[in-house]
């Protein structure tokens, strides 16, 4: 399905608002970590696959439920469907360039 | 070994320290004493941690709860780490002391009876942890364990807003609030008390600049935390802001009698800090407990590796 100019606009939208949306355990947006796997939003709905850097993460629910309500705060977005992804699964190639100093600065080798 | 005088105008030009030779025997002295309260109120946490499962944590949280013990193992290597660098053997502190010899807050020592513990313990036992955490981060004049430093007091914010969620949870029924409540007036006096006795008029320790703030401060910084939070939640502590002097007053006897296994307080009964120094000592009422389950790991691990 096409996206809409309108569609396309909120889920840019979205997608920097994510930037807010910290990782539970650093410093750094679940954005900037490469948990976001793409946004799209049509009719207020707002469908995010996610990553997570290991399936046992023990914060998934955290990360979810913040993305929930940055999104839901957002005018336009009635409805946030989040689908778990897994193909490819994450690796550290996938942080952002500033990820990786802020990652180091702390003493964690990314 | 470089004299007192030497070290302390390094320390005045806000030098750091980087190696032994650097030091005098008292700042060696102080900040050994430091790392050992530091990793052991890390490591004796885990068990505390551990005795949160059998309250019936809901299975949303176990592996947050597990998560939070690996942390705190790793805060508590990275003291111990450094213990051994200055000559400390870490197998025989771990293994080989009693109780009373352990330096770590009393309230690990209690039992965690319910879900409103578990939570009040995360919310407001993790800041007090936290504070302690911060006050050598950002004021300690031993380089390495500074540096080690920076991922610990990240994590530990994190751990408070994870506590803060348990207790926002738990805060949006009557009921929770009532829960809330009961365990707040046995745990808040117990983590008043854990900064320990007011400070001394010279703190070595801050005159070397291995902490910031002593232990007055502290309490303060605490409350300026604890007390807004649980107002906001609707709980009630026993204290007040007093306007004229900017900080928070206590609204009990500090320190006074705690009727440990009944965990009530008899704000009637003030007592004097050597009869805390001794309950300390003494140890609380898991402690046993949590020190078998400590060296049974040690032991089972000694035999599958022979």
């Amino acid at each position: 399905m096409e996206q809409s100019a309108a569609g396309a606009a909120l889920g840019a939208q979205a997608y920097r608002a994510l930037e807010d949306v910290m990782d539970p355990e650093f410093p750094v947006s679940v954005v900037s970590m490469g948990l976001i796997r793409g946004i799209e939003v049509e009719d207020g709905v707002a469908k995010v696959r996610l990553t997570f850097t290991s399936m046992g993460c023990p914060w998934t629910d955290w990360i979810e439920r913040g993305i929930r309500e940055k999104l839901l705060g957002l005018g336009g977005i009635s409805a946030v469907d989040i689908e778990i992804v897994w193909d490819k699964p994450w690796t550290r190639q996938d942080l952002a360039p500033a990820a990786r100093i802020t990652l180091k600065k702390l003493g964690i080798s990314p | 070994m470089i004299s007192a005088e030497v070290l302390k105008e390094r320390l005045s030009r806000g030098e750091l320290i980087e190696r032994p030779e650097e030091m005098t025997e008292e700042y060696r002295y102080e900040l050994k004493r430091m790392l050992l309260i530091a990793g052991d109120t890390e490591f004796r946490s885990v068990p505390m941690l551990h005795s949160y499962l059998r309250v019936g944590v809901p299975q949303r949280y176990v592996k947050p709860f597990l998560a939070i013990a690996q942390d705190e193992l790793g805060h508590a290597h990275i003291d111990y780490r450094i213990l051994e660098d200055l000559g400390e053997d870490v197998d025989a502190l771990l293994y080989e002391r009693e109780n009373s010899e352990w330096v770590y807050p009393y309230f690990f020592d209690m039992p965690m009876d319910n879900w409103y513990d578990v939570a009040v313990g995360e919310g407001l036992g993790e800041f007090a942890g936290g504070l302690l955490v911060r006050n050598v981060f950002h004021h300690c004049s031993y380089a390495p364990w500074r540096r080690a430093l920076a991922k610990v007091d990240i994590e530990e914010n994190f751990h408070v807003k994870f506590g803060q969620t348990l207790m926002n949870e738990a805060a949006q029924t009557p009921e929770g609030l009532a829960g809330l409540q009961r365990t707040v007036d046995w745990m808040f006096p117990l983590l008043v008390e854990f900064f320990g006795p007011p400070a001394k008029a010279a703190d070595v320790q801050i005159e070397y600049r291995l902490k910031g703030k002593g232990t007055d401060d502290m309490r303060q910084q605490y409350l300026h935390y604890a007390v807004p939070y649980c107002q906001s939640l609707g709980l009630k502590l026993p204290v007040h802001f007093d306007e004229a002097r900017k900080e928070y007053v206590l609204g009990f006897p500090f320190p006074c009698h705690f009727d440990v296994a009944n965990k009530r307080w008899d704000f009637a009964k003030p007592v004097e800090w050597r009869e805390v120094f001794a309950r300390w000592e003494k140890r609380g009422p898991m402690a046993e407990e949590h020190l078998k389950q400590i060296r049974r790991g040690w032991r089972s691990l000694r035999a599958a590796s022979a």
